[in-house]
């Protein structure tokens, strides 16, 4: 254990000047003070290049940060590390001066002192915090070993003393499912560096790698700082960390230098004290910011903007009134949906806007249920934390889930059952089930919806993605929904299912009036759809924006600038 | 420990300096963070913890003083205890039996066929076929650990449900205990055998009551203090956590088949010996469930939210006891039935009321 005093240094040092640029590849790869060092990494699955010749290297002791937007490329270029992805060939990888075999072997990098901790922290919430931390070493147990006993007295000693060396204050018989978030993240990581540790006491090395994938999603403010404290405990004690986030904020706090992907190549880097928030943040969009500019701004002025043709402003009214709602990740939302109306909700994982909907709805298997807050449907008032999905049907909301094959639809049903399931009363009559008018009209909604093939008797699980959730749509539709609420509702689905959802959806706001909260992390899609986007941020709203300045620039911006503050 | 770890001893200055604190408030200084707050929780949490953990006990020993005081002289005997703790030995094995493949949340329903195939077998081989007791014995025993291994290749092997598949199992497994006893009872199996096992006792308990403490100890020695256990729990608790650390998962859980089928078949010797003649009516889901219900019961002792070997035999002789003193006091036979059902019911449901994933988290995977 090295005692150096005082600092746990993330790389204020003078020292660390010499390789600034990521981007440079002019260094040998036995250049001193490198731990690890990628060049030429690219990566295609099928047609789309995830990848494109990413190069970058990480020096001795410091933070390292790799900003990019959702689907920059980031989680590919982790799973190439961690040996799940094979990158393409001519890839090099090296670490601590030595050239690892491309593709790495699942296993090998652990093996030369690489350490993961992704975002679902890879604990067991069933046992307890001593068995966490042993898990590596018990899973290796072999043969007669097996059998020797544990000694649990000193372990759990043992286990006092490591966590205590992390700043960690935590009883090694807590089962996980009992501690706070943060100290699960703070657990994941001092096991990691714990292993690292080891690694290098038992090999003699110096050189040792963290890489955090996403750690700072679910964590505030104030957690943020126990968790920077440990990141700093863990380079004062050798290792270097890469730290991959969207969390401008964060990697400013925390890296030394950084890199930025965009699209899958790399898009600038540099010290991070020499690069100021803007300069990060064109990086990360684009410097061509007005490129995005709404497609759709036409549509959308015809229900609110100042070409509204007065018939529709009579008829604009409040829908849908939602007071102080919270639950979940969300903290204190407030929001308005007339009639017509789309109104997008943009943050990043954890922000609040994953929850939203479902706390709308009566609280779903995952999100959690509302706490607080009052939900005012065309004018009736309901506690939020009272309110059930069967009320909320009655008062007017329809939900479609992100997760269509779990929440959304039954996958064994026909489609006509799908479509009519909310509705089932209306073909039941004198005791009997009138499955054929039944039939009759689910053919009319597959022509409606465009639902192929047209078959209502046919399995829902024989459809295509988009044409599943194009029948998830219909169904709400029955409905006949004042407002409809919809989390991601074209994830997963392909390009011309995508096009006729926004449509229908479209469509139904136009000639009745419906109103529509759209949650999505497609920041274009909701730019096209949107009238207003709330951007959330630790479950708040944090930003309004609303008539021409929706454009997908704007929601990118907001949400970088405002990631999970308290 | 002293040193630079320490959250005291942090130097303000580590945080980046000059930082825009209106982004948050205080943010990303070390200063004015409060304490963290585990401290003074812990100890009312530890004791909470202990007292979950041997509440099942004290239930026990209550129940055990109304029944003294109630019938004096009567529950309180050598002999009424012997009854207790002789006649529950099968029906512990059995527990321990179904406890391994449940703490990989497997689930082997067959379990109480192999223990009446195992003493069938037995029976058979003595009485009909005259052959010496030792080998009948371990020939029942091979017998039972081979079906567990047809279970084992179905479920682990072809991805089969275990539920399903063992269901099965059960249905095949009566059904051959009727083909080979020819639907008639078979006895009565060689009596010295019976002595040794059934009718001599240590201490005025019978010696079979000692068979299922040993293998209670062995199995609570596996389970709980060996990184074997320590495998076999992550193998239920996350199967994914379990693979990408490199358990050997279908290993495990064979292991863990094999295991129970070696024990279910240990009890149908010990079955064999108790009854002297092997009836094929019963057995199978009659033996089984009570035996199941004991571990679901013994998941909440001990070491609460786990199945555990202790916890099993608590729950056994906890029933047990409560069986007899009910039918010391001239209760009819359903009661007993009532009495466990009950039992079960209360001890699964109320640690999932004290609060939110507490308790066992039986999803079979």
């Amino acid at each position: 254990m090295v005692t150096r005093s005082g600092t746990g240094d993330a790389g204020n040092g003078p020292e660390r000047g010499a390789a600034a640029d990521p981007d440079s590849a002019a260094a040998g790869p036995r250049g001193g003070s490198r731990v690890l060092e990628v060049r030429n990494i690219s990566k295609t699955f099928g047609a789309t290049r995830a990848l494109r010749h990413v190069e970058f290297s990480i020096d001795a002791g410091e933070v390292f940060a790799v900003l990019g937007q959702n689907g920059s490329g980031k989680s590919t270029l982790v799973k190439i590390l961690a040996g799940f992805h094979q990158p393409d060939p001519g890839a090099e990888i090296y670490f601590d001066g030595e050239p690892l075999p491309v593709p790495l072997p699942p296993g090998m990098a652990r093996e030369r002192g690489l350490e993961f901790v992704y975002q679902d922290l890879g604990l067991v919430p069933g046992m307890t915090v001593l068995e966490n931390l042993t898990i590596g070493g018990r899973s290796a147990s072999r043969g007669g070993a097996n059998l020797r006993p544990i000694a649990w007295r000193r372990e759990r000693r043992e286990a006092r003393r490591v966590l205590e060396r992390y700043g960690l204050d935590l009883d090694p018989s807590t089962r996980v499912f009992e501690l706070p978030l943060i100290d699960r993240a703070l657990l994941a990581i001092a096991r990691a560096a714990e292993e690292l540790q080891g690694f290098r006491a038992r090999t003699g090395r110096e050189r040792s790698l963290l890489v955090l994938d996403e750690p700072t999603v679910f964590l505030s403010g104030t957690e943020l700082t126990f968790l920077f404290e440990l990141i700093r405990i863990v380079t004062a004690n050798g290792a270097s960390v890469m730290f991959i986030s969207h969390d401008l904020e964060a990697v400013r706090a925390i890296a030394t230098r950084f890199v930025v992907l965009r699209d899958g190549a790399v898009a600038g880097g540099g010290r991070v004290a020499d690069t100021t928030e803007d300069e990060m943040i064109d990086m990360i969009v684009g410097s061509a910011r007005e490129r995005f500019e709404r497609s759709a701004a036409h549509t959308i002025e015809t229900v609110t903007g100042s070409g509204v043709p007065p018939a529709r402003r009579v008829r604009e009214s409040e829908l849908l009134a939602v007071e102080g709602l919270a639950g979940g990740t969300v903290k204190d939302l407030s929001l308005r949906v007339h009639e017509g109306e789309i109104i997008g909700l943009a943050g990043v994982t954890g922000s609040g806007t994953e929850d939203a909907p479902y706390l709308l709805f009566g609280g779903a298997a995952d999100g959690g249920i509302a706490t607080g807050g009052t939900i005012r449907i065309a004018g009736r008032e309901y506690g939020a934390a009272s309110l059930n999905s069967a009320e909320a049907i009655r008062a007017g909301l329809a939900l479609v889930p992100a997760n269509r094959p779990r929440d959304g639809a039954v996958a064994s049903l026909s489609v006509a059952d799908n479509i009519f399931m909310l509705v089932y009363g209306n073909y039941f009559s004198h005791g009997v089930m009138a499955r054929r008018t039944m039939m009759t009209d689910a053919r009319d909604r597959t022509d409606l919806y465009d639902i192929r093939p047209p078959e209502p008797a046919m399995p829902l699980a024989q459809l295509s993605g988009g044409n599943q959730q194009k029948t998830v749509l219909a169904k709400w539709m029955e409905s006949r929904p004042r407002v409809l609420l919809l989390h991601e509702p074209t994830q997963g689905v392909d390009v011309g299912a995508r096009t006729e959802i926004r449509a229908l959806v479209k469509e139904a706001c136009l000639d009745r009036g419906m109103g529509v909260v759209w949650v999505g992390t497609d920041f274009a899609e909701l730019a096209e759809m949107c009238d207003h986007v709330l951007v959330l941020a630790n479950g708040r709203v944090v930003k309004h924006i609303s008539g021409d300045e929706v454009t997908k620039s704007a929601i990118d911006e907001a949400v970088l600038r405002t990631t999970n503050r308290d | 420990m002293t040193g630079p770890w320490r959250r005291q001893a942090q130097p303000p200055d580590l945080a980046e300096p000059a930082r825009d604190t209106s982004a948050g408030p205080g943010m990303l200084t070390l200063e004015g963070i409060a304490p963290r707050r585990h401290q003074e929780s812990r100890r009312g949490v530890q004791v909470g913890r202990r007292i979950e953990a041997w509440a099942l006990v004290v239930m026990w020993i209550l129940l055990v003083i109304a029944f003294t005081l109630d019938e004096p002289g009567l529950f309180m005997t050598i002999g009424n205890w012997a009854n207790i703790l002789g006649s529950q030995a099968v029906l512990l094995m059995l527990a321990l039996a179904s406890l391994i493949p449940l703490v990989m949340r497997d689930f082997d329903l067959s379990l109480g066929a192999i223990t009446t195939l195992s003493a069938m077998t037995l029976a058979i081989l003595n009485v009909e076929d005259h052959m010496n007791i030792v080998e009948a014995c371990l020939i029942a025993v091979v017998v039972s650990v081979c079906v567990s291994a047809v279970n084992a290749l179905l479920t682990v092997r072809f991805g089969g449900d275990p539920f399903v598949i063992t269901l099965g199992m059960l249905t095949v497994l009566t059904g051959i205990i009727y083909l080979i006893s020819g639907s008639a009872t078979v006895g009565v199996v060689s009596p010295a055998f019976s002595r040794v096992i059934f009718i001599d006792t240590f201490a005025g308990i019978p010696i079979e009551f000692y068979i299922g403490l040993l293998v209670m100890v062995v199995v609570w020695y596996i389970l709980a203090m060996t990184p074997a256990g320590q495998q076999a729990v992550i193998v239920g608790e996350s199967r994914e956590v379990a693979k990408l650390s490199g358990v050997r998962v279908a290993r495990a859980r064979t292991i863990g088949y094999l295991a129970a089928g070696l024990i279910a078949g240990l009890g149908g010797v010990v079955y064999a010996a108790t009854t002297g003649s092997v009836d094929p009516t019963t057995g199978g889901t009659a033996l089984l469930l009570p035996a199941v219900a004991a571990v679901f019961l013994g998941s909440t002792c001990i070491t609460p939210g786990r199945f555990n070997a202790p916890g099993s035999a608590i729950a056994v002789y906890f029933l047990a006891s409560g069986a007899a003193g009910l039918e010391n006091l001239g209760a009819e036979d359903y009661v007993q039935q009532l009495f466990y059902g009950a039992a079960l019911i209360v001890a699964v449901i109320l640690p999932k009321m004290l609060g939110p994933g507490r308790g066992v988290n039986f999803t079979l995977l």
